[in-house]
């Protein structure tokens, strides 16, 4: 018995816990196929829980685009006294589009939140509400500085294309805990998919039903999951009928085959896919002071509020793990969190999208008491450079790209919030003490979820594959 | 010798270890080894070892040496004086490699201690020497090993134990020998003796089945008789029709009403014969190959520009197969097809392989050289590590950063590769084929001989003509020419109109009129005219001008503007040669100084002035002031104005609108003749002759010759309006540049560079020439030519291995090597080792013909036996391994598609040319891609067809296991999931082919339900319903629709998969 067919048994049985799944039918669906790729010895990758999970879910909110650490969450009061002087230093740092400025100070001021006195800028007032259930990592660095390969390592850990992202190990990993959706969710910014579309959420080279799927907060959620209009409701049910019906007479003769009846099972579990979708995409269920906590009543805050209603709503049905995009593509006007031109004016406006619905996210998760086994993850692809792309004598208006040194935050999962993990220097240019790679803080998710990065691996093209490929540790004073 | 070598051989293999560990301890060692970034750093560094290509060079000496040295100890009988010291050291040698070498050897070993030659030994270590006297009395070695302190992780067995004990005692005597990490496999990772690296073995068919008439037969059955088990009988005729049809087709057979089904099996092997003659062969394998090629028609990443000419590389694969290129060609194209003699553009457009991955176009325009530098070698790693799993099946790129850990792959020969290909870089090149080039020119040659040949008819006729009407109007008077009518004619009098038709101009910049006259100012004013109605080539432009300054330096008083091409003519004044007319033209090109006397207040210039130039067809120019020849004629190509493209401009040189380019002066009045007026003419003009108008002109000859008049000159705006261009080919592929020196990188940081590396390939794969004898500043021709020969080599034992497997894996579902692009240490071993030799030899005596093997393949009882089921097989075989029976098949993506188009009649089977897009796409910033079902019969074309955008996947393919097109993928995952029901059930795909699907049913089995049941399930499932399906279906039409039993067939596991 290969690898996969070891996990996709668990995954499966997960998968259909409750209803179909019966332990027949999990093993029936369980084979990928009978020649599966792999000839691996089943101790190739051990199942987890590896220990006592922290957490068994994951939100992951993706700033697409670079949210400036320097005005967030890494307080810098050196910077506001260096205002307008040149950055002393002996080489001029290479970033992104090569014009390095004049050091500016932030434009929000930052105030010391919650019992344990956090510094959160004024950019967010909501989350400053919550910034006791914060952990802020203000160490994290990144390999690259360009959008695209540094968003393809924060959500797989690799610069390339072609590798499976976090949702997609999680869900090989541990499988769904329901049987009605499938185990990764994407919601997309209203406003537009990210730079390279789907590749951001790509299986890589796990099986395919590892790959995330996109549930849209607006217009239709799900594709294909009904038939057309002009199939009516009965004849669809009755030719499902009818092809169960054929596939079971042709199974019979071929009983050996789990394969042909797994197939017959995934007609069943689409069904109640049928069911689930509509049924959680109805945010009218929600009460109106739910709706006023996630925002669902200001015109600026309507479009991210009800992905984050969704999303806790997917979260409550057992999905795994739910992606939710704060930002659309790059391009003019911009629709992400890219401000190279003006911060004021870009920061300032994603931020009013983005914040009262995100506070309102972990609020919500607290009080239904889903925070503490819920990992809440906010982050960017890297950070923003504390000296203006301008001119070396001008003080500009926008923050370049900085993969040297920015911040990232989680909630729940019984972290110790209201603390900061690791520091930059002392006007946020690069991490300096207990920095952290993407492959570090995977480890320390994927340890959250009871996890070894070490140990959830998958044979591709010659190696044992890991999420974290030879790197990662798990830093237990970041994780508590 | 030859039996030496052989014997030799032989005794390598029986030395091999055998692995018994379990990977999960290789994991365990892997994991250990990495679990902290320092001490994986730290043991990177001690994997540096034998780095420079000269240490290559002594290593692969030295493999022949220990492979030399084995092969005495074992067939010779050593003499005694050496016996005793060789063999205890001979039992101690390979203690070392599997236990301790990992960390001790290399610049910085573990502790100091560096335990690959006796010198290195006997010096010790940070904790003193091993041999050194010790609480144990027998050394310091011992207490570490024997306490099992040492090795850390893996234990000593009593003999090795004893063994070492010996050795120590025996005085640890080392002869001289250097031991290496890879002298040998071991539990950790493969030596240089791993079974694939070794060269093919001759092996014969099985003797006890010599009788078989299909090699294949005997050794599977060899191989199954040691268990007990045996093959199964043969499939059914209909489904060794449909089997054939999607394994060499990849798709439900087509004709399957002209196939008898009964006498199918009696013709079997001219029935595979046409399959492989047919294009869908070509065009099913090529599917396979561009998954290994990771092929994709966009960059990917960020922007995921589109490559609208891939395709041309996709379109030579499928032409490849069917052509049943040569295996080893269609490698070497596809590695330097640019750069070998003969191979032409087809040989550019194989390269296309090289560069079919992502493209980090952003990330190579970045501002940081340090950032470029990083992304460079990410491409080369791409490159590297693509070439050598699909041709090698080995996984060379996990040697980036440190030696393999688990393949003998030294990390400096990662590099050595890099090397070789560092001069790829992808691009757009011109593949214009020599004939559509020779084609064109032949074209352009007739058309200008015709132009000419017109020209010259329509001249004559218009001077008889001129002679004729001048005859009737002038009588003998010879002293005044007849003018014929111009094109366009401006008087100034009224306005800026055309008085004959219709390039009316518009005033400019203060242009204006004045007593009959156009006055021109020489900063801003100027007239410009509608575009021309006609083209023109030969032509005579023609002013009167008053100038106001005699000293103005460049203005024009007529120019002929064309904007595209950018050209222009005109009679210009006082550009080069102050004072003097030119005609003017861009960058002079059409323009000579003339030998003439500058204007002056001496001469007549204070008046008006009659200026006229001529262009024949032929280049030739002539000028003339007052009717008289101003300097001489001379020649110079003559350009093609363009009707739309062009204007007439007054005042003006050429735009933009300014400077010297602007006349001060008058203009009385203009014209525009499309032929060259002969000097009477124009003298005639130029004494206030006016032109004879064509009306008038109609009304004096014979009505013959004004309809001949009438169809030369529109005979001639037709030749001259043909615009033939070459119709310029191109495709994405390699363009390549000059390589750079190549060093290896510490730890792959391109910031830390060390040694310069050589092109060169790997040393541990025997039989081929690794070294390619290239300096630093080789040729990248040479470098890829180089490596190309040495991957292609048939003493590659790998090149020949991996495709022979690659086909197998088709045809089973699975290789005999489950691990078709790893065939290193973590990859697996093949089940039918044997089997995989004779069919690699036998692709290499055939001439690499990849159809033979198809042939033999499927010929083979083993490959048509039928998907049995039996208690004992799945006991003693679950897995199928050894092929006691046939093992079924989900149709792939690809396939699911095609025959569903197949079935519903809907197949477009036209093949080639540019991919069909099934999507919509807008660009902000950058390229968006959404995906969309399109109707009409160029989407219909089998999927190999469909544009492979990275970011523009399509759901249903998806759903299907159709892999991300970013990494290569030499099998595809097969899975089972609901998505996939639901798009298989719901995609507007689906129901559009359920409906289609019912109409070709209704037209081929009429209107009875009973019928259509019989015919769709014939179309579906390749047989007749049962009476009880007859039934139950013709019921469900009566009760709901044919589009609903299609439905439902479409997604019936009897089309999706076949036994």
């Amino acid at each position: 018995m290969s690898t996969e067919t070891k996990l996709d048994r668990r995954s499966w049985l997960s998968f259909a816990s409750s209803g179909v799944g019966s332990i027949a039918l999990a093993n029936l669906l369980s084979k990928d196929s009978p020649l599966n790729a792999g000839s691996i010895s089943p101790e190739a990758s051990d199942p987890a829980p590896h220990h006592l999970p922290r957490a068994k879910r994951v939100i992951h909110i993706c700033m697409f685009g670079g949210l400036s650490q320097v005005d967030s969450f890494d307080y810098k009061p050196e910077l506001t006294k260096l205002h307008g002087k040149s950055l002393s230093s002996e080489e001029k740092p290479d970033v992104f589009f090569g014009k390095v400025g004049l050091l500016r100070k932030s434009d929000w001021k930052f105030q010391q939140r919650g019992e344990n006195g956090l510094w959160v800028s004024d950019l967010f007032p909501h989350l400053g509400q919550v910034a006791d259930e914060l952990t802020v990592v203000n160490s994290m660095f990144a390999e690259t500085s360009n959008h695209t390969p540094a968003t393809f390592q924060e959500n797989t850990g690799f610069r390339l294309n072609g590798f499976p992202t976090f949702g997609a190990w999680m869900s090989y990993g541990m499988g769904s805990e329901t049987d009605e959706l499938p185990s990764y969710l994407v919601i997309p910014d209203t406003r537009g998919l990210p730079a390279g579309g789907s590749i951001n959420w790509s299986n890589g080279f796990l099986p395919a039903r590892h790959q995330g799927v996109i549930m849209r907060s607006k217009g239709q959620p799900v594709d294909d999951l009904f038939p057309p209009k002009n199939i009516s409701a009965i004849r669809d049910l009755e030719s499902r009928r009818l092809l169960n019906e054929i596939n079971r007479k042709h199974y019979s003769k071929r009983a050996a085959d789990d394969e042909l009846s797994a197939r017959i099972a995934s007609y069943g579990l689409a069904a109640k896919m049928q069911m689930a979708v509509p049924e959680v995409t109805d945010l009218t269920k929600e009460s109106e002071s739910t709706h006023q906590l996630y925002g669902l009543d200001k015109p600026e805050t309507v479009d991210f509020g009800r992905s984050c209603l969704l999303a806790r709503r997917l979260l409550e049905k057992g999905v795994r793990f739910v992606q939710l995009y704060s930002g659309g593509a790059f391009g003019s006007p911009r629709i992400n969190w890219d401000g190279h031109e003006n911060m004021k004016q870009n920061h300032g406006r994603e931020a009013g999208r983005a914040d009262k619905p995100l506070a309102g996210l972990i609020q919500d998760l607290r009080q239904r008491g889903m925070l503490d086994d819920t990992i809440v993850i906010c982050t960017s692809e890297f950070g923003r450079t504390p000296f203006t792309q301008s001119a070396s004598d001008k003080l500009g208006t926008g923050r370049d790209h900085n993969q040297n040194g920015f911040s990232i935050w989680m909630a729940g999962a019984k972290m110790p919030g209201g603390r900061t993990y690791g520091s930059t220097d002392e006007i946020g240019w690069q991490a300096t003490e207990e920095r952290t790679s993407w492959p570090d803080l995977h480890a320390n998710l994927l340890h959250l979820l009871g996890i070894d990065h070490e140990r959830l691996t998958y044979y591709h093209n010659g190696i044992q594959r890991r999420l974290t490929n030879v790197h990662g540790s798990v830093l237990p004073e970041l994780v508590g | 010798m030859i039996c030496v070598a052989q014997r030799n051989h032989r005794e390598i293999i029986s030395f091999r270890l055998v692995i018994t560990h379990k990977i999960r301890q290789r994991q365990k060692r892997y994991h250990t080894i990495s679990r902290n970034h320092v001490q994986h750093s730290m043991q990177c560094r001690s994997y540096e070892t034998l780095s420079t290509r000269q240490t290559m060079q002594q290593f692969q000496t030295k493999v022949t040496r220990i492979t030399l040295m084995l092969c005495m100890s074992s067939i010779f009988v050593t003499p005694n004086v050496y016996a005793e010291n060789k063999s205890t050291f001979d039992a101690v040698a390979p203690i070392f490699i599997r236990h301790c070498l990992q960390c001790h050897q290399g610049n910085e070993p573990s502790g100091g201690l560096n335990l690959t030659t006796s010198v290195t030994f006997t010096s010790g270590g940070d904790n003193g020497k091993p041999t050194e006297n010790s609480d144990s009395g027998i050394s310091l070695l011992w207490d570490r090993i024997s306490s099992g302190e040492m090795p850390p992780d893996s234990k000593l067995t009593n003999t090795e134990l004893a063994n070492v004990k010996d050795w120590i005692r025996a005085g640890s005597p080392w002869p001289e020998r250097k031991l290496h990490l890879f002298d040998m496999t071991t539990e950790q990772r493969a030596g240089i003796d791993w079974w694939s690296l070794q060269p093919l073995n001759q092996t014969v068919i099985p003797p006890e089945f010599r009788d078989e008439p299909n090699p294949i037969d005997a050794f599977v059955k060899a191989k199954l008789k040691d268990t007990g088990l045996a093959i199964s009988p043969a499939v059914g005729s209909a489904t060794l029709f449909r089997r054939l049809s999607l394994h060499l087709h990849g798709m439900n057979p087509s004709q399957q009403n002209n196939i008898d089904l009964f006498d199918f099996k009696n013709r079997y092997n001219e029935h595979v014969s046409d399959f492989l003659d047919s294009p869908r062969y070509g065009e099913r394998w090529a599917r396979h190959w561009l998954d290994i090629a990771r092929f994709g028609e966009s960059n990917g990443f960020e922007r995921d520009k589109s490559r609208p000419d891939a395709w041309r590389y996709r379109d030579w694969v499928i032409k490849a197969f069917n052509k049943n290129m040569p295996y080893d060609q269609f490698c070497r194209m596809q590695i330097a097809g640019d750069c070998l003699p003969r191979m032409g553009n087809e040989g550019t457009i194989a390269t296309g392989f090289l560069v079919a991955g992502a493209y980090d176009d952003v990330g190579q325009s970045q501002q940081s050289a340090a950032m470029r530098a990083v992304v460079r070698q990410d491409e080369l790693e791409d490159y590297v590590g693509t070439v050598s799993q699909a041709f090698l099946g080995l996984t060379t790129n996990c040697a980036r950063c440190h030696d393999h850990k688990f393949d003998p792959i030294l990390q400096s020969e990662y590099y050595a590769l890099c090397a070789a290909l560092d001069g790829v870089k992808p691009g757009r090149r011109e593949v214009t084929p020599a004939a559509v080039l020779a084609e064109t020119k032949k074209q352009v040659d007739d058309l200008k001989l015709k132009i000419k040949k017109t020209t010259s008819q329509l001249l004559d006729l218009e001077n008889t003509i001129r002679r004729e009407a001048s005859n009737q109007i002038l009588g003998n008077d010879k002293s005044q020419s007849l003018i014929l009518q111009p094109i366009a004619h401006w008087d100034f009098e009224q306005d800026f109109n055309d008085k004959l038709g219709n390039l009316h101009g518009k005033a400019k910049g203060g242009a204006h009129l004045e007593n009959g006259k156009l006055v021109l100012n020489g900063k801003q004013a100027h007239v410009l005219t509608e575009p021309l109605e006609q083209p023109l080539h030969a032509k005579t432009l023609v002013a009167t001008v008053h100038l106001q300054n005699l000293e103005q330096q460049g203005g024009a008083a007529i120019s002929l503007l064309s904007n595209s091409p950018n050209h222009f003519d005109a009679i210009v004044y006082g550009e080069r040669q102050r004072g003097k007319w030119i005609a003017g033209s861009e960058n002079f090109i059409r323009t000579k100084d003339v030998s003439a006397l500058p204007e002056s207040l001496d001469n007549d210039s204070a008046q008006p002035i009659h200026m006229a130039i001529t262009y024949a067809t032929d280049g030739t120019i002539s000028i003339y002031r007052n009717g008289e020849a101003y300097g001489t004629s001379y020649e110079r190509p003559n350009p093609i104005y363009y009707p739309g493209k062009t204007r007439i401009g007054f005042g003006i040189r050429l735009l933009p609108v300014g400077g010297n380019r602007m006349l001060t002066g008058h203009i009385h009045e203009a014209s525009l003749y499309d032929r060259v007026l002969s000097k009477d003419e124009i003298r005639s003009l130029s004494n206030g002759d006016k032109f004879l108008s064509n009306q008038k002109l109609a009304g004096l000859i014979p009505d013959e010759q004004n309809r001949s008049r009438t169809r030369l000159r529109s005979e001639l705006h037709r030749l001259l309006n043909k615009n033939i261009q070459v119709q310029k080919q191109f495709t994405y592929a390699v363009q390549p540049k000059q390589p750079q020196p190549t060093h290896r990188l510490i730890r792959g940081n391109t910031a830390t560079p060390a040694e310069l590396v050589m092109p060169a390939g790997i040393a541990s794969i025997q039989g081929g020439d690794p070294m390619f004898e290239l300096s630093a500043d080789s040729t990248d021709r040479d470098r890829r030519i180089k490596l190309a020969e040495w991957i292609t080599s048939a003493k590659n034992p790998l090149f020949s291995r991996v495709i022979v497997n690659r086909v197998w894996q088709h045809h089973f579902g699975a290789g005999i090597v489950r691990t078709s692009s790893d065939f290193g240490f973590t990859g697996g071993k093949p089940s039918h080792p044997e089997l995989l030799d004779f069919l690699a030899n036998h692709l290499i005596k055939s001439g690499w013909d990849l159809k033979e093997l198809h042939r033999l393949i499927v010929t083979s009882k083993t490959w048509q036996q039928a998907v049995t089921e039996d208690p004992r097989g799945d006991r003693i075989d679950v897995d199928n391994r050894l092929l006691w029976r046939g093992n079924r098949s989900r149709l792939d993506a690809e396939s699911i598609r095609d025959s569903i188009l197949q079935m519903a009649g809907q197949l477009n089977e036209s093949g080639g040319g540019p991919s069909y897009q099934d999507f919509r796409t807008f660009n902000f910033n950058s390229q968006f891609y959404e995906v969309l079902d399109r109707e009409g019969e160029q989407y219909n074309r089998r999927t190999i067809y469909r544009m492979i955008i990275r970011s523009g996947r399509h759901r249903l393919l998806d759903a299907f296991d159709c892999p991300d097109p970013s990494a290569t993928a030499p099998k595809r995952s097969r899975t089972t999931t609901p998505l996939q029901s639901l798009s298989l059930m719901n995609h507007p795909f689906t129901i559009r082919m359920s409906s289609h699907f019912s109409n070709r049913v209704r037209s081929e089995a009429g209107q009875r339900p009973a019928e259509q049941v019989k015919r769709a399930i014939q179309l579906a499932w390749f047989r007749l319903p049962t009476s009880e399906e007859q039934k139950k279906f013709t019921d469900f039409v009566h009760e709901h629709d044919l589009e609903s039993l299609c439905r439902v067939l479409i997604n019936s596991n009897e089309f999706l998969y076949v036994d």
